[in-house]
């Protein structure tokens, strides 16, 4: 009772002309229904049945009983209820429909076929009969007579009718060739298809796509090309994929430009580089059936797409263009000039990177010119040319500024210079990393204690330059011309090189090397080195040994605190990894 | 391999430029026959402080515990292992002498503090699953961290009563309340002395 009134409640507030609901309990057809949602077959039957017996033609009682009576092994009983609906409502296109279905699932197609003719007599033009007979048939897998409903069907409606689904049920059957022959047209004559077709086509194993794109080729035009395109490039080779499309693109822009999104929806999904290069190329394309404001966007797409497939030259030459576009807006060409910065900077193409700058002027905010200005300055370092490195970053006085001029006079050998300026750049930076390595450098300077050496200003720009084996052997014989604390500081540095080069021998003699009492940071730092590279090893007493005679050593390091903490470690005080 | 790689891992060593120096021993400047271990905020390892006075007992020292004396510290006569391991366990120490021994009395004497002799190394046993890590268990996790070595007991050997029977314990006391949120059943065993 409670829940009848929560079931009238709604009705009864939605005002009482409303008619009632079909799915409500009360009417007949809401507790077959009802029932037939919870599974309880034989209510659902017998409430139908109570329809069907005042109106023989609901469609709905009907339908219900197409579902209902096969669950209760009643099929048969399907017929005499259609014949009923028939003698009242003769032309009932919901009754035509439920007949065709039922006679086609039970086999017997002639029937089926004059219930098709008499719906299509009804809706001439409508293949909506003959789409019901086939699938229909193809439920019960009688290919056969899905085949025949489709032929009659394309006799009584015209040669290209009925595409798609002849497309499927070929496929479903093997018979690739005659999908694909029937796709084109259907491509051709109704373009959104084409996603269909591919959707369909793509999901072929390796035999069944050669026949397909066999068969594509073979059919040669536009459309075959199109659909051949699309699924090279979901298939794996975009290249191809990409290449055909482009020369297979429709004559009308908005149709052209629908199939290169197309492509690039399909490209965008893979991340390869021939992807990368493909989706680029595309970009590019629509940017051309687009306006303005749109075509710079999306050719700064296609730049980015280059540069992130490592095309610096291809991303050069469209931001180029963007950024000399005098229809472009303002805000964009400023960023396509940033963006071809970045890459001149990676392709270390110093010169032109300085142009684009100097263009850029002061269009860019005074800490990304600078940033950007010491990024150049970098590329003259490795190119060797410090003046002009320095020159570019003379007036920058910020925290990143001095440690990059401080760095360049290191790279000279001029240490005097150096700690002057890395000591001007302070020991706190916006990173901490950055912090750290200036304050290293520094130590290192200070250890060494003299204004000029050029051999380990060498020695720092291989390194910056990446040439670590090189810095190494420079670094080891450097420390042989120094006696004392900067000896041991150099081997200190060489042995950090080494072990990041993971040459694990050259790094344990360098470091035990470095191990000079007398040098208290010096040496702490090689123990707590040497310590690791047995955690590392396995060795974990003789790396607890290390710790301790560190601590107990040099109490006063600043390293202490950090050896305590992997000695806590080590003896399963703390978690690994734990603060 | 770029400068940043090997920097990153070592450098630690050259920050000790700009980072205060910190001395972990002070005292005075006698000659020192004992250790006060300072309980207050002088102290920068108080969970290792214990584990300190712990293993001190351990080696047969005797020592006592300054309750209300500076947060309730400990002093314990001054040896070479005592100072290492302070060293290595990073707790301050302040070395001092008899007279200031006297002095630390005299006030103890004169306030609301007492000084309890620990004689006796206490047998500790933490009720935890025997497959548990350390740090599953704040108890267990803690003496770890401290250094205090402990049994780890579970339901066979309270149901056998072979634990008291092994420990010679005359107890079983509940923990600290802020320790069982975890377990409302978990137990500490403790012998009674020592407390």
């Amino acid at each position: 009772m409670k829940r009848l009134l929560l079931l009238l409640v709604p009705a009864i507030l939605a005002g009482q002309a409303q008619p009632v609901q079909t799915n409500s309990t009360v009417t007949p057809m809401g507790r077959a229904t009802m029932a037939e949602r919870n599974g309880n077959w034989p209510e659902a039957a017998v409430q139908y049945a109570l329809i069907l017996k005042t109106q023989p033609a609901n469609v709905g009682a009907l339908i219900g009983m197409e579902h209902v009576l096969p669950k209760l092994d009643r099929r048969a009983e399907i017929f005499s209820l259609l014949r009923q609906a028939l003698t009242v409502d003769s032309a009932n296109v919901g009754v035509l429909g439920i007949l065709v279905r039922v006679f086609a699932q039970a086999g017997q197609v002639d029937s089926a076929r004059k219930y098709v003719a008499r719906w299509e007599q009804r809706a001439p033009l409508d293949a909506d009969p003959y789409r019901e007979w086939s699938d229909a048939a193809v439920l019960v897998r009688d290919v056969a007579q899905a085949k025949l409903a489709l032929d009659v069907g394309r006799e009584k409606l015209g040669p290209t009718a009925l595409g798609i689904e002849r497309a499927e049920l070929l496929q479903r059957t093997g018979d690739l060739v005659g999908a694909v022959q029937e796709w084109v047209p259907v491509v051709r004559e109704t373009p959104p298809f084409r996603e269909g077709a591919v959707t369909m086509l793509m999901r072929l194993p390796s035999a069944g796509r050669l026949v397909v794109r066999d068969a594509l080729l073979k059919e040669g035009s536009h459309e075959a090309r199109q659909v051949l395109g699309l699924l090279l490039v979901k298939w794996g080779e975009p290249k191809d994929g990409a290449a055909m499309i482009h020369a297979a693109l429709p004559g009308d822009p908005v149709a052209a430009s629908t199939l290169l999104h197309q492509l690039y929806d399909a490209l965008h999904s893979r991340l390869d580089r021939e992807s990368l290069l493909a989706g680029a190329a595309t970009l590019e394309a629509i940017a051309v059936h687009e306006n303005s404001p749109a075509a710079v966007r999306t050719l700064l797409d296609a730049a980015r797409a280059y540069a992130d497939a490592g095309d610096e030259r291809n991303a050069r030459r469209v931001l180029s263009a963007v950024s000399a576009n005098p229809a472009a807006p303002g805000g964009m060409a400023t960023t396509a000039s940033a963006t071809l910065l970045g890459v001149l900077i990676a392709e270390g193409k110093g010169a032109d990177a300085e142009r684009v700058l100097a263009e850029l002027g002061d269009k860019l905010g005074m800490d990304e010119h600078d940033r950007l200005a010491r990024r150049i300055a970098m590329i003259w370092v490795r190119a060797g040319d410090f003046a002009r490195a320095e020159t570019i970053v003379a007036n920058d006085s910020s925290t990143a500024g001095l440690d990059l001029r401080g760095r360049f006079r290191a790279f000279v050998g001029d240490l005097a210079g150096a700690n002057d300026l890395l000591k001007r750049a302070g020991p706190f930076d916006e990173e901490r990393e950055h912090a750290l390595e200036r304050v290293a450098l520094l130590s290192l300077i200070q250890a060494i204690g003299k204004d000029s050496v050029p051999a380990l200003g060498r020695a720092l720009l291989d390194l910056e330059s990446g040439d670590s084996v090189r810095a190494v052997t420079e670094l080891t014989a450097l420390a042989t011309t120094f006696k004392a604390e900067g000896a041991a500081e150099i081997r200190l540095l060489a042995g950090r090189v080494a072990l990041a080069r993971r040459d694990t021998a050259t790094a344990l003699a360098l470091l035990h090397q470095a191990d000079v009492k007398e040098f208290p940071a010096t040496a702490a730092a090689s123990r707590l080195e040497l310590a690791q590279i047995s955690i590392a090893a396995g060795r974990a007493v003789e790396a607890r040994a290390t710790l301790e005679q560190l601590i107990l050593d040099f109490p006063a390091s600043a390293l202490v605190p950090e050896a305590r903490h992997l000695r806590d470690t080590l003896r399963g005080a703390v978690p690994i990894g734990g603060g | 391999m770029r400068r940043r790689t090997f920097l990153r891992t070592g450098v630690a060593t050259s920050a000790g430029l700009f980072l205060p120096r910190r001395r972990w021993i002070r005292g005075s400047s006698g000659r020192a026959t004992s250790l006060l271990v300072p309980m207050d905020d002088a102290q920068d390892e108080h969970l290792k402080a214990y584990g300190l006075a712990f293993r001190s007992l351990e080696h047969g020292d005797r020592g006592e515990w300054c309750l209300n004396y500076r947060n309730g510290s400990f002093l314990i006569p001054a040896s070479e292992t005592v100072l290492r391991d302070a060293a290595l366990a990073g707790v301050t120490i302040e070395k001092i002498d008899d007279g200031t021994v006297a002095a630390i009395k005299g006030e103890i004497h004169g306030s609301n503090m007492d000084a309890i002799p620990l004689e006796k190394v206490p047998k500790v046993a933490v009720y935890a699953p025997p497959d548990a890590a350390p740090w599953d268990d704040a108890v267990t996790m803690v003496l770890n961290y401290a250094g205090i070595r402990f049994d780890r007991v579970w339901d066979p050997e309270v149901m056998t009563a072979a634990l008291c029977r092994s420990t010679g314990c005359t107890s079983i006391m509940r923990i600290l309340p802020g320790s069982t949120r975890s377990s409302p059943s978990r137990r500490r065993v403790r012998r009674g002395s020592n407390q």
